[in-house]
């Protein structure tokens, strides 16, 4: 008998309960309560970032428009952002919803492929789906907010101070993808390497079946 | 809630509570993580109650969400650095190996814990598995890969955590 088969016989004969606290009704309303809570405020540190964001510039642009409707200029580029923003708004709304239902739903009883092979497949799509929002929006938000800063706020304009608009355009898109990367990385990259080892730990022992 | 959901929930929950309080002692190394996934595992459970149809035995459904949950909830970072870790101490007491008469067996069972720790998140729940008296077929249902293929890579496991444990000081 190996070590591990004695082990075993050990493992079966070690007391359950007695150092087990059990649940009562009251316990398992309280964890049920907790956990909510804790899910909840998950889901909201996770988009409340961008939402504050993208208020913020809703706000100003807003601000920028009722200010000065006689410029045809500012209102086309103001007008733009709101239409940029629009959809990734209610893109950010619906996914911080299915992140609150989702996690609220209950646990998977899939089996542990099944689940795994689910859950990259879900982060993968949410993940390549905001990097393209990430292409997409990052370089339009950027011109617009260095235009309306320098035609705005600093005198001469742009035609004024080309080489620090463009500077300005250039640092500010630096940051931003800067930024972005450091959030994909510790939110998608991450979980998603980790969700690939176990995929290819268990597609590995399935290709043996064939 | 219905009282009757709820008694019949709690019911089972306390007799198979055992299942979850070993699963996060194999994938969690850290207490405050580990009391952290057990409420998880608990709820989790209570969510999914209403989709438990008694197919099968209350103790394997509870298997399949705990484990499920266990991986959604691992920090496999810290805690790949943390297995380093162990793996390297296992190694470096090779030397030191008591007599085995002094040896107890909960230190035995920690040693076998401790052991686990350092596995990757399927072998983990391959064995904890076959510990916990599973059939294979119980176990291949559990993980989505074949009869067979548990008894392979049960060898693997075996042979793996053997090595472990003999150059483990608490075995």
């Amino acid at each position: 008998m190996t070590a591990l088969e004695e082990l075993k016989k050990e493992w079966e004969t070690q007391p359950q309960g007695s150092e087990i606290e059990e649940y009562d009704l009251a316990s398992l309303k309280q964890t049920v309560k907790g956990r909510v809570q804790k899910h909840k405020k998950l889901a909201i540190q996770y988009f409340r970032t961008h939402l504050f964001l993208q208020l913020l510039v809703y706000l100003l642009l807003g601000y920028v428009i009722v200010a000065y409707w006689t410029d045809t200029m500012i209102i086309t580029v103001s007008v733009v952002g709101f239409i940029l923003y629009i959809p990734f708004t209610i893109f950010l709304y619906k996914r911080a919803r299915e992140v609150v239902s989702g996690n609220l739903k209950g646990g998977s009883a899939d089996s542990l492929y099944s689940f795994i092979e689910q859950s990259h497949y879900s982060l993968h799509h949410f993940y390549r789906f905001k990097k393209l929002i990430d292409v997409i929006l990052t370089p339009p938000s950027c011109v617009i907010g260095t235009y309306l800063t320098f035609e705005l706020l600093i005198p001469g304009g742009i035609q004024g101070n080309i080489y620090l608009t463009m500077t300005m355009f250039v640092i500010t898109l630096i940051s931003c993808y800067a930024s972005i990367r450091d959030e994909n990385r510790k939110k998608f990259e991450e979980p998603l390497q980790q969700l690939k080892e176990l995929m290819d730990e268990l597609l590995e022992i399935r290709s043996t079946e064939t | 809630m219905s009282d009757s959901k709820e008694e019949v929930f709690l019911k089972n929950l306390n007799q198979n509570l055992g299942i979850a309080h070993k699963i996060c002692r194999v994938y969690f190394d850290d207490d405050e993580v580990r009391k952290d996934a057990l409420q998880e595992m608990v709820y989790q459970l209570w969510r999914s109650f209403d989709s438990f149809e008694g197919k099968s035995k209350f103790s394997t459904w509870m298997y399949r969400v705990c484990i499920n949950t266990a991986i959604k909830q691992r920090k496999t970072v810290s805690n790949k650095k943390k297995m380093e870790v162990l793996s390297q101490d296992h190694v470096q007491v090779s030397a030191q190996i008591p007599d085995q008469s002094s040896v107890n067996r909960e230190e035995k069972i920690n040693a076998l814990y401790n052991a686990i720790l350092t596995l990757s998140s399927l072998n983990k729940a391959i064995v904890l598995l076959y510990l916990e008296g599973m059939t294979y077929e119980e176990i291949a249902s559990i993980t989505g890969i074949t009869k067979s293929n548990v008894s392979v890579r049960l060898v693997r496991i075996k042979r793996e955590l053997e090595t472990k444990l003999k150059n483990d000081k608490n075995f």
